[in-house]
């Protein structure tokens, strides 16, 4: 009915004629760019095709009045794509400038691996940029990643990533999902981004911008491209092949992509890949009108992880780039903690496009297969991690008298000795122990004829069952408007668990939580993973490799969205109106009964249901090369799975206070572009509030493994971004400048429940006073304490506290140079504003004022205070040169050096620990040292590839 | 192109080996088992017995520079986690404990393994009458640290064959009351205890529960434990320490009797366990310190009562057993740690000589018995010069005729 209505309006349309010309340059100097293949679509449906002259230039007439898409294709240059609109007269579009392509686009997914800091109960997955023709975007999107720059300072979960038109950001985290086609590059390359507030075609998006990427048989490169890879800093080698038959004239497209990537990487040791991927994709278009594609892919990827360790141990090994993951087995490296995951993803498009001005497709995404991320058990032995804080020189002696018991340091002399010179590999994972207690321990309470396991390798697993569908629908008024929409529902069922990996050396493991047994040694109900299997066979389980034990549960998530978006457009002037709203609810299901928890381990817990929207509204008016937009937009958006649930481990039990975050968030622009001169200039402002965060750690004030539910986490962003390109006098030489200025902070002080893990008991209901700020205490020259005339301290600053994982500050100024297939550039980053992660441990009053409970000025700016890393300064260049064989080869390379100062002394990113030391005197803590990570020194990567 | 695939290859060979390991293969093969020292390895050094050892102490800690070793069988176990960071060996001659100073120790020491301690390097010293192997402690405040450095303890702890099913260590068996005869506990004073038992496993028999016990407790167990107002002394206040139950005067919340163990009748107290007995009220006639304010008051700073203000915590609990015959002095305790897996392990209503009865209204009422009498195994120690023997495992509790256990393997009494 609608669709017969919208049908009649469409043939109402005006029929003007007009057309489009310009000129394709190569970005960096408006080299002009023969040969390049202009398409032109109108509502993604073909409408003209060319190539460009010699000098670039190229016409397309005989177009009827309408919105159209350029998209401009070109060996050695990332797709161009430009909108532009016909009012009866050919628009000159002046010019089309492309950004060469290998020697930016090569960014591995592997740059953005996150850090493992399992042991902090924090997570820090980097947000991966996405270039664009735009110059900021493009700088920061390449450049800045090896700092691990987040654009405004916002979460990775906050940049949506659309596969085919569909989010596909995990639902249970919220983490970009790009690890599902990693290796993939050829097939994903085609995408559209836009960033910040502004709304995309296929949804409203949030606030950190909407990455789409096509995914589909016809949107891959036509024809063969293989190339090989080798880098410094991920792995050795990729191989990658890929083929495309482009829409051929039977209406059918297909195409596929495979790639291996293999070895480990110069700066850290145990850290290695071994992983491949594969891509086959078919598309059938019949009469332009109904298209229908599937498109499966996988990436079967095992990578040793790397872990942060204190500045003790980085000093004592003399590199930064320590990882205490691996130690030697068999005469190999051998790491202990390994990703393997395969996770195939199948989409299926199909899409209908009726008349001129309306389409409709509809989308079905679904992911599967297996997470497994490995690491080291042990049951009533010794911690096997090498840097334990027992083995290092710090656990024994310190040169403060008040730390207490860190008063030996003949043994801190030893433990130094061995770590200085390594003795008996003290640096590394020492398997051969683990063997030999495994293999001489016979249990006779088990099996007598058995080795019982102490230490063993697990495998957590995230399993998902992840299905996403979707509608959407667009149409073009006649005139001025243009109304899309959409529905989207997703259903997810992801199992944790985890499963005995290696057994090394034993015959089997037993199923019982020690952590429990610490507080109940005499309580055989109450120390079981599984109380089922202990009440039918009267002992837990002897579990073998394969077998699951410890936790095993259900995550559910279903989430239904509806969203339109208006959009208006006069000459120069356009806006938008945006809203959607949802409905989001999650529940545990636990499928074991946990000792600890009989009542609220099995089962389904209360579901938590959240009614979600978000609104966004926007305009922008252009005039000859300068465009002014803003946008601005409101979200309550349901919180995740993951920071959700108080110890989903072990229970049912839902955070308290859970409630949706709200963000506010608007960005103006001014954007000029002409004669290869471009500038834009953003300022943006985004307020974040009632955010809740989750941790789990051992409380030494409670002696007691804890979890620590924050709430009411509100922080503010504001900044500017700036990118300009100027050409140079030199053809094909321009000089690129990018700088975010920003200013992040926490603002709100939070409330904390902290809950015994082992009883639920809670232990503490209150607030967390120095989250977003400490004081600082005037000092007299002495150094001592300033008074006023009550004999109270005097507050000189209120010293913020910063939103982490990011350089607030980031700049970058470089040369480009482009012409005749050679590309080449410098440039100089510096970074800026850069701060450790806190635990909000270290801000409650319990911890500042120690165990005397008295608060001193001293205390507040010790243990309140947030580390602010050094500001760092980097250098990088790259070259690259393509050559053309008889028009029809295509073969190059392109080599970028990154950090050519080799400045192996830039920190980016880390987390403090939640440990405590008590004081001599009673009255204070001690801090934990906190762990780091760091950026890597000289790096290359070089590429050579050959297409036809 | 050959060019590059030939300069990319070469880079990967460059690249070593060892970053492919895990990327091509993914196997490993077990490691070899460690290597087990025998007498012939150590051929051409010193070998002293551990009576030998014992004796270079006079008056002080002794740092040990001549190159010997001792071989001994290893006697504890830190399974159950009585014992922590440290284990026991012993000879013919006599036992010494080894202060290793890592927890597990049983996975890579085991009971009646022979191990060889290179001494070189070494400290002997004392602790409450006990000797001990460790290093030298600089702080002055014990007499030995714990080794701790794995690289220490592994070059001066050798681990040697292990026992066959007929070499493990016997327990010596001894007698007291019996004067001039072998093995007796005691010296000829029959008040001063055998040196050459300390250290080593010993079975004593025929002990009657003394109904009392001794554990210090802290207000705020985060605190100093030094300080005399954040103690809590969980003694002998009352009379009648020797007579079995009895009647203190005090009362619990649910009107029950106190008795004079303050109704700890666990081997010791785990966290839950000590945070039960004080909710109960059991703890509420213990002094603060010295005194005046007991449990139930209120601490005068806060006006808080400190039964509800106490953290609670694990602790180790002394329960006392009367040697017969050597009148109110002579007795022995039996010390376990709170963190000991049987912590909260009661003893056998027939050790603490009640029977309880369960009334109709659910309530038990505790009458007195004839206490049955056990025979303990366990290493022998001194504390405040007298004896003090800690258990291994809940095997060591056995009843009158040495043999049989007091207590079932999933940790029921054996009635």
């Amino acid at each position: 009915m609608i669709a017969t209505l919208l049908l009649c309006l469409s043939a109402l349309a005006q029929t003007g004629m007009g057309g489009v010309k310009a000129k394709v340059v190569s970005r960096s100097g408006r080299v002009p760019v023969s040969a390049a293949e202009v398409v032109v679509s109108q509502e993604g449906e073909y409408v003209a095709k060319t190539l460009s002259a010699d000098d670039g230039s190229f016409l397309v007439d005989d177009l009827p009045d309408g919105d159209y898409l350029l998209t401009v294709k070109a060996n050695g240059f990332a797709v161009g794509r430009v909108n532009f609109k016909v009012e009866g007269y050919v628009r000159d579009l002046i010019f089309v400038s492309l950004l060469p392509e290998e020697v930016t686009a090569e960014v591995d997914d592997a740059s953005f691996a996150e850090f493992d800091m399992d042991d902090s109960g924090y997570q820090d997955v980097p947000a991966v940029l996405s270039s664009s023709s735009d110059v900021f975007d493009n700088i920061a999107g390449y450049g800045f990643s090896q700092i691990r720059f987040r654009q405004r300072g916002y979460d990775s979960s906050t940049q949506d990533v659309y596969l085919g038109g569909i989010r596909m950001n995990d639902a249970l985290t919220g983490y970009s999902p790009y690890s599902l086609w990693s290796g993939l590059n050829e097939a994903v390359r085609d995408k559209e981004t836009v960033t910040g507030v502004a709304p995309s075609e296929y949804g409203i998006g949030g606030f950190n911008g909407v990455s789409n990427i096509f995914g589909t048989a016809s949107m891959v490169r036509k024809g063969f491209r293989f190339s090989a890879l080798t880098n410094s800093s991920y792995y050795r080698l990729r191989l990658m092949g890929s083929y495309a038959t482009g829409e051929m004239d039977n209406g059918w497209s297909f195409a596929a992509n495979v790639s291996a990537r293999v070895g480990g990487n110069d700066w850290i040791q145990g850290v290695y890949y071994r992983a491949f991927a594969y891509y086959v994709a078919a598309e059938k278009n019949w009469f332009d009108t109904h298209r229908l594609s599937i498109s499966v892919f996988g990436s079967p990827v095992q990578r040793g992880a790397q872990n942060g360790s204190t500045q003790e141990v980085y000093d004592l090994v003399g590199s930064n780039y320590y990882n205490s993951n691996w130690g030697w087995q068999d005469g190999k490296v051998r790491n202990a903690r390994v990703r393997n995951n395969h996770e195939p993803v199948t989409l299926l498009k199909y899409r209908w496009d009726p008349t001129d001005r309306l389409y409709l497709d509809v989308t079905a995404v679904y992911r599967t297969g297996r997470n497994g991320y490995s690491a080291l058990d042990w049951y009533d032995t010794q911690d096997p991690r090498p840097d334990y804080y027992r083995n290092l020189p710090s656990y024994f002696y310190n040169p403060d008298p008040n730390y207490s018991n860190r008063d030996q340091e003949f043994q801190a002399g030893w433990a130094k000795e061995s770590w200085l010179y390594n003795y008996d590999n003290t640096r590394h994972v020492n398997w051969d122990r683990m063997y030999n207690v495994n293999m001489a321990n016979v249990d006779p309470d088990y099996d007598p004829t058995l080795k019982r396991s102490k230490y063993v390798q697990e495998e957590r697993r995230t399993d998902q069952h992840d299905v996403n569908l979707n509608a959407h629908v667009k149409y073009a008024f006649e005139k001025y408007f243009t109304l899309a929409g959409g529905a989207n529902f997703r259903f997810n069922r992801t199992e944790y668990y985890k499963i005995i990996k290696d057994l090394l050396g034993g015959d089997y493991y037993v199923n019982i939580d020690s952590f429990a047994e610490r507080d109940f040694p005499a309580n055989n109900e109450a120390v079981q993973n599984d109380l089922q299997y202990y009440y039918k066979y009267g002992r837990p389980q002897m579990v073998k490799e394969g077998d699951k034990y410890g936790y095993d549960y259900y995550a559910h998530v279903r989430d239904a969205r509806l969203w339109a978006n208006l959009n208006f457009e006069l000459g120069g002037l356009k806006a938008y109106v945006a809203a959607q709203g949802g409905y989001n609810t999650f529940w545990r299901d636990g499928l074991v009964q946990k000792g600890l928890f009989p009542e609220n381990s099995y089962g389904k817990s209360e579901k938590a249901r959240f009614l979600t929207y978000r609104a966004k509204v926007g305009a922008s008016w252009m005039t000859g090369p300068h465009r002014i937009y803003a946008n601005a937009g409101y979200f309550n958006d349901a919180p995740y799975f993951t920071e959700s649930f108080v110890s989903p481990r072990t229970r049912n039990t839902l955070a308290p206070r859970l409630t949706t975050e709200k963000t506010i968030s608007g960005d103006i622009n001014y954007a000029f572009n002409k004669g290869g001169y471009s500038l834009r200039v953003t300022g943006y402002y985004t307020k974040i509030n009632d955010q809740t965060d989750l941790m789990s750690f051992y409380d030494d004030s409670q002696n007691s493994f804890t979890n620590f539910a924050v709430s009411g986490i509100d922080q503010r962003h504001v900044g500017v971004e700036l990118g300009f390109a100027v050409p140079l006098p030199l053809k094909g030489l321009s000089l690129q400048g990018a700088l975010n200025w920003g200013d992040y902070v926490y603002t709100s002080t939070p409330s904390v429940i902290q809950t015994i893990d082992n009883n639920g008991e809670v232990v503490l209901d209150s607030t967390v006073p120095y989250w977003a700020g400490h004081n600082v205490y005037k000092r007299n020259e002495d150094g001592s304490l300033a008074l006023d005339g009550f004999g109270d301290p005097i507050v000189v600053e209120k010293k913020k506290h910063y939103v982490p994982s990011s350089p607030q500050i980031a700049a970058s100024l470089g040369l480009d140079y482009s012409n005749n297939y050679l590309f080449a550039g410098i440039d100089f980053q510096y970074f800026d504003k850069m701060y450790l992660d806190m635990n909000p441990l270290y801000r409650t009053d319990m911890a500042v004022n120690g165990p005397d409970g008295v608060h001193t000025p001293q205390e507040e700016e010790y243990m309140a205070a947030q580390e602010q890393f050094p500001r760092a300064f980097v250098l990088n260049a790259n070259i690259g040169k393509s050559w053309y064989i008889r028009r029809q080869y295509n073969i190059g390379f392109s080599l970028s050096v990154n950090n050519i100062l080799n400045n192996t002394n830039v920190r980016t990113g880390g987390y403090e620990q939640t440990r405590l030391i008590d004081s001599e005197d009673f009255k204070r803590y001690y801090r934990f040292d906190s762990k780091y990570f760091y950026m890597m020194g000289t790096n290359y990567m070089l590429t050579v590839w050959f297409r036809f | 192109m050959k060019k590059y695939i030939s300069i990319l290859v070469s880079a990967v060979l460059l690249a070593g080996c060892t970053e492919f390991g895990p990327v091509f293969t993914g196997e490993y093969d077990a490691p070899a088992a460690d290597r087990i020292y025998t007498d012939e390895d150590l051929a051409g050094k010193e070998c002293r017995t551990i009576a030998q050892v014992k004796a270079l102490y006079v008056n002080g800690p002794v740092n040990i520079t001549e190159d010997f070793y001792i071989k001994g069988q290893v006697t504890t176990s830190d399974r159950v986690g009585n014992f922590y960071r440290e284990f026991y060996i012993q000879d013919e001659t006599s036992g010494i404990a080894i202060k290793a100073g890592k927890s597990g120790l049983y996975n890579t020491y085991k009971q009646g393994q022979w191990i060889y301690v290179l001494c070189k390097g070494l400290t002997l010293g004392d602790y409450e009458g006990a000797k001990q192997l460790g290093l030298e402690d600089i702080t002055g405040e014990y007499e030995t640290a714990y080794i701790d450095i794995q690289m220490l303890i592994d070059r001066h702890v050798l681990k040697g064959a292990m026992a066959g099913p007929d070499e493990m260590i016997k327990p010596i068996v001894v007698t007291y009351n019996a004067e001039g005869s072998e093995n007796d506990l005691f010296l000829s004073d029959n008040k001063t205890l055998n040196p050459e038992y300390v250290g080593k496993l010993v079975t004593v028999g025929g002990l009657k529960y003394a109904n009392g016990i001794f554990c210090m407790a802290y207000v705020d167990p985060n605190q100093n434990h030094k300080l005399q107002s954040n103690r809590i002394f969980l003694d002998n206040p009352f009379s009648g320490f020797d007579g079995g139950p009895t009647n203190v005067g005090a009362t619990l919340k649910d009107k029950t009797k106190l008795r004079a163990n303050w109704s700890v009748d666990t081997w010791a107290m785990s966290k839950n366990q000590f945070a039960a007995n004080l909710a109960n009220g059991n703890f509420d006639a213990a002094d603060i310190g010295n005194g005046p304010q007991k449990v139930r008051d209120k601490d005068p700073k806060d006006q808080r009562v400190y039964r509800e203000k106490i953290g609670p915590s694990a602790y180790s609990v002394s329960q006392y057993f009367s040697l017969s015959g050597y009148g109110n002095k002579n007795k022995i305790a039996v010390r376990s740690s709170g963190y000991a897996k049987f912590s909260d392990t009661r003893l056998p209503d027939a050790v603490l000589g009640i029977r309880r009865t369960v009334n109709s209204d659910g309530t038990v009422t505790i009458t007195n018995t004839t206490a049955a009498t056990v025979t303990i195994t366990g290493v022998m120690g001194v504390y405040d010069g007298e004896a003090q023997m800690t258990l291994i495992d809940l095997d060591g509790v056995m009843k009158d005729d040495g043999k049989t256990p007091w207590y079932n393997e999933d940790g029921t009494v054996n009635e």
